[in-house]
């Protein structure tokens, strides 16, 4: 039984620039050789700062870019070679919730028409009064009740976490096997995160949907993905993955480490007493330009010789996967401060 | 108001309407704050808690349509709402800077930040071009970007995090007594954010400026702030020490926020959301606002009819909530 | 007129109004300005529609002594004209010609616009490329003399192929904006997630993109049927599309040229007529055309 999606030395390279002076197009490598496997029904945290390319890779998952090298296999099959049927079923089993609730609705639309389109195009309906019964069931499933008070609306009537449930009710409208979420909490007041992120995990235990959850956050990544795995990008590559908790309770990269000190805590005595781990510069590499041999080098406290000639391979080491030469010479993580 | 340190900012029942064309809106109802010379103190809101509008009246720059309908400012002793244009000019960025929400955009795109760096010094005062630049050196030195770069570029030139740095720099260029940071880091990368209130703390300890930080997110408060205070709908709900927030509130929202907030290191099975979504502005009840998403309303343990007024119910410890005692941990 | 109507009820699918939401001619009735536009819209329409039945053309020539360019009396409210003829019988039954030609002209112009505009800005890559280049040449080229070869070369002898040959030259600059508008919208988010689940083109562009273009094209429609009248008068006084005489370009034409209306006498008011009439037609599609936007705002609607 393939994976439900591997992504197989997936790479993204954007031309940029050129134009008149001529200075030649640029090349950003904004993926540059991603591997990565989906079970059904996991859910699986992408971590990377802006620029790492985890939007891309999401973009890549829907169908939305093209990859310039690698595959995505959907169910065991390349999805750009997919036609007719087929391509229509992966088109359904893959969706996206977006980041910005506001943006991923058209405004000028009333939910009922938003979210009864699809329903009504797949046949999953047949007029209009069963697509808005369905949706209805809908809506309460996500929490929005009584579903009545927010067909009619506009967008720009309803709240920004009314409006995030509502993307998330039109992407489990087609009976999706993956939804990919793009920072779907971040625009949203940090209290109804956690409701947010406990919906989602309803749906992925209840349906068996597998959720691609894609953040900076590395504490709502932690709570969602609890019992999932998690894989952290650096600009282009995937640089730790394996099994959430034990990647959280033995980080082997510094730049995990480094991450892992800077998100805050919300307790003053420990994060008082948090140390910091020291980075040479806070710029991350420019895509067009990366450094040769480890990309992370330049910022790495650790880096040796070997670093800043040869790219280290994702390999295994304490029971996950790590890209990096000294993953098992560098200090171990502590949590818990020293008073 | 408790006065163990000098208070250098006073705001005294502030309130700040907006007329809307079908209705009226308060952002701000009757809050009054103190701030203290050479602390940190830390506003936590979210959205429509009424902080960015407090923020802006203590400045007075609340734009149209709304206004300050109430209340009092006062710098160091004299009321800032009263203050004639030169001397709002004089005040603002010489005496109480602000860096606004997303900072970044607030640069003139077309002009270097060499020459932002000398207007700014420019338009509130006469001083001589190569002392504001050596400053503007120093600034920036602070703040880890290199002065020759950054002073001969554009700002698209430069990244998020370099910008937000460089507006840090420029705020700090007039020798301000107080800084209102609001949401200075939302943009910024979780390492870049770190490293950006890590400055703060350091400016901070090291030029004794008094700051005010203004944010949604209560998690990176613990580690600089000295005091918080919480907003919720326009009213000031708690403020206290920041141990007293975070390890004994005393007002539901705040342990709420606190609850709610998930982190690296906590079970989280332990994590619960608030219930409900945010007040509407428009429509807010007549007693307590907080109490239709309030865990002890709900369970029946508060009538919560009364508005609910700032009490002191410990020492430097004020809450707005009656049943400040069943607010458990 | 009616398709704005039609635009309206198409995009509104038949919802049920709820409270506190004005529909798209509340929104109109608010603006002041908007309103007295579509009051003279409206009024011009009826007059168009019903005017000729209710008075009768007035064709006999009549060149008795002092019948010839009247002053505004009881029995003739404009006039008379320099055959003696009625002169508001003559405006009313223009006025049909007139309407229907600026509305034609607009729904030609625009479908051709929408087509290239839109071909172009979905297509992208070669497509746009020759699509635009064709575009910028026509931009380019002046329309007025173009328009005046045409109509030489062309007969016209109604106010259809009248329409055609005035949007053959006025649909470029529409056409480019469309396109901007096409592709600002293809990037968006809501656009995005059309396309992920594979809604399908048609239904991308025609309820996604549309309501969001829907007042800007409304306002255009509106904006060429003020120009088509403008461009029609012009070649008329020009003596270059002589089919009608109740058309008010040629009451113009005639009242200049065979009256001497310029230089003074009652043959003014022969002059007039029409000159007033473009006037407020014209002052009426800008006035309702002001309203456009906002009643086509969501957003707006709703507070």
């Amino acid at each position: 039984m393939p994976p439900l999606l591997e992504l197989d030395h997936l790479e993204m390279v954007f031309r940029g620039g050129g134009g008149l002076l001529r200075r030649g197009a640029r090349r950003v490598g904004a993926v540059a050789g991603v591997s990565l496997q989906l079970e059904q029904g996991e859910i699986l945290a992408v971590v990377g700062e802006s620029g790492c390319g985890k939007t891309t890779v999401g973009k890549m998952i829907t169908g939305l870019y093209k990859p310039t090298g690698g595959r995505i296999l959907y169910k065991g099959a390349d999805i750009h070679t997919l036609k007719g049927e087929a391509f229509a079923t992966y088109r359904k089993g893959v969706q996206m919730v977006h980041q910005d609730s506001y943006a991923a609705l058209n405004p000028a639309r009333t939910i009922f028409q938003s979210l009864g389109d699809p329903i009504l195009h797949y046949r999953l309906a047949r007029n209009p009064g069963q697509a808005r019964e369905r949706l209805a069931e809908l809506l309460t499933l996500v929490g929005l009740a009584p579903p009545q008070q927010f067909l009619d609306k506009y967008p720009h009537q309803l709240s920004g976490g009314q409006r995030q449930r509502l993307l998330l009710a039109r992407a489990l409208s087609l009976h999706p096997d993956l939804i990919v979420a793009d920072e779907p909490v971040s625009m949203v007041d940090v209290s109804l995160r956690i409701s947010l992120l406990d919906l989602m995990g309803e749906m992925n235990r209840r349906f068996n949907i597998a959720f691609i959850y894609i953040t900076h956050d590395l504490a709502t990544a932690r709570y969602i993905a609890s019992h999932g795995r998690i894989a952290v990008m650096y600009p282009g590559k995937v640089v730790e993955t394996g099994n959430l908790s034990q990647v959280m309770a033995t980080p082997r990269h510094p730049y995990l480490q480094a991450l892992l000190a800077a998100v805050p805590i919300p307790d003053p005595r420990v994060a008082r007493h948090m140390r910091e781990l020291p980075l040479k510069s806070l710029e991350m590499p420019d895509p067009a330009n990366p450094p040769p041999g480890c990309r992370f080098h330049p910022r790495c406290p650790f880096a040796e010789t070997v670093c800043e000639h040869d790219e280290p391979p994702l390999r295994a080491s304490d029971g996950h996967l790590v890209a990096c030469h000294l993953a098992e010479r560098i200090p171990r993580w502590e949590w818990a401060p020293q008073s | 108001m408790d006065n163990t340190k000098e208070p250098i900012m006073q705001a005294r029942n502030v309130t700040v309407d907006f007329r809307l064309p079908s209705r009226m809106l308060r952002a701000v109802d009757d809050v009054s704050l103190d701030v203290q010379r050479g602390e940190i103190l830390g506003v936590v809101g979210e959205s429509g808690s009424g902080k960015s509008t407090l923020a802006s009246a203590m400045l007075n720059v609340v734009s149209v349509p709304g206004r300050i309908s109430a209340g009092q400012v006062l710098f160091k002793g004299q009321n800032v709402l009263t203050f004639s244009e030169e001397d709002l000019r004089d005040f603002r960025w010489r005496e109480v800077a602000m860096v606004f929400q997303a900072a970044q955009n607030s640069l003139n795109p077309v002009l270097k930040i060499r020459e932002q760096f000398l207007d700014t010094a420019s338009a509130h005062g006469n001083r001589p071009k190569d002392q504001v630049l050596s400053k503007a050196r120093e600034l920036l030195r602070y703040v880890r970007l290199e002065p020759d770069q950054v002073l001969d570029s554009y700002p698209h030139q430069l990244s998020g995090g370099m910008k937000q740095r460089t507006i840090m720099a420029l705020s700090l260029l007039l020798d301000p007594e107080i800084l209102i940071l609001d949401e200075p880091t939302t943009a910024l990368d979780v390492i870049t954010q770190a490293y950006v209130m890590n400055i703060m703390r350091k400016a901070h300890d090291d030029l004794g400026i008094t700051m005010v930080f203004l944010t949604h997110d209560v998690c990176i408060m613990a580690k600089i702030a000295d005091r918080i205070a919480v907003m919720y709908a326009g009213q000031m709900v708690e403020l206290g020490s920041v141990d007293d927030i975070f390890y004994r509130p005393f007002h539901a929202y705040t342990r709420g926020l606190i609850n709610a907030a998930p982190s690296l290191t906590d079970d989280v099975r332990l994590r619960r959301a608030i219930p409900g979504s945010p007040p509407d502005l428009t429509d807010l009840p007549a007693g307590c606002r907080f109490a239709p998403r309030c865990r002890i309303y709900a369970e029946g343990g508060c009538p919560g009819d009364e508005k609910g007024e700032l009490m002191e119910v410990e020492r430097g410890h004020y809450t707005a909530c009656y049943q400040w005692k069943k607010v458990g941990r | 007129m009616s398709a704005i109507q039609s635009f309206t009820a198409w995009f509104g699918g038949g919802r049920r109004l709820q409270p506190g939401r004005r529909s798209f001619f509340g929104m109109i009735v608010r603006n002041h300005r908007a309103f007295l536009g579509l009051i003279i819209l409206v009024a011009f329409l009826f007059v168009a529609l019903a005017g000729p039945s209710l008075i009768t053309l007035d064709t006999k020539p009549n060149y008795m002594p002092g019948a010839r360019l009247q002053a505004p009396s009881l029995a003739h409210p404009f006039g008379t004209d320099y055959a003696g003829r009625d002169t508001m019988a003559q405006f009313v039954h223009g006025a049909a010609g007139v309407i229907l030609l600026s509305f034609a002209t607009a729904v030609f112009t625009l479908l051709i616009a929408f087509v290239m505009g839109g071909a172009a800005g979905v297509a992208g890559g070669s497509l746009d490329a020759v699509l635009m280049f064709i575009t910028d040449i026509i931009l380019t080229v002046p329309s007025f003399p173009i328009m005046m070869v045409l109509s030489m070369i062309v007969t016209i002898s109604d106010p259809l192929s009248f329409a055609l040959v005035l949007s053959i030259w006025s649909w470029a600059g529409l056409a480019r904006a469309i396109r901007a508008q096409i592709l600002s919208l293809k990037r968006r988010d809501f656009v995005e997630a059309a396309h992920i689940m594979g809604l399908g083109l048609p239904h991308i562009v025609f309820k996604e993109m549309l309501p969001n273009m829907a007042s800007y094209v409304a306002y255009h429609f509106i904006m060429i049927m003020r120009n088509a009248v403008t461009a029609s008068v012009g070649l008329m006084v020009l003596g270059l599309v002589p089919f009608s005489t109740t058309h008010w370009g040629m009451m113009l034409q005639l009242a200049m040229g065979s009256t001497g209306a310029m230089y003074g006498s009652t043959a003014i008011y022969y002059f007039l007529t029409p000159v007033i009439g473009i006037m407020l037609f014209q002052m009426g599609c800008l006035f309702f055309a002001s309203g456009m936007e906002e009643a086509f705002n969501p957003r707006l609607r709703t507070q």
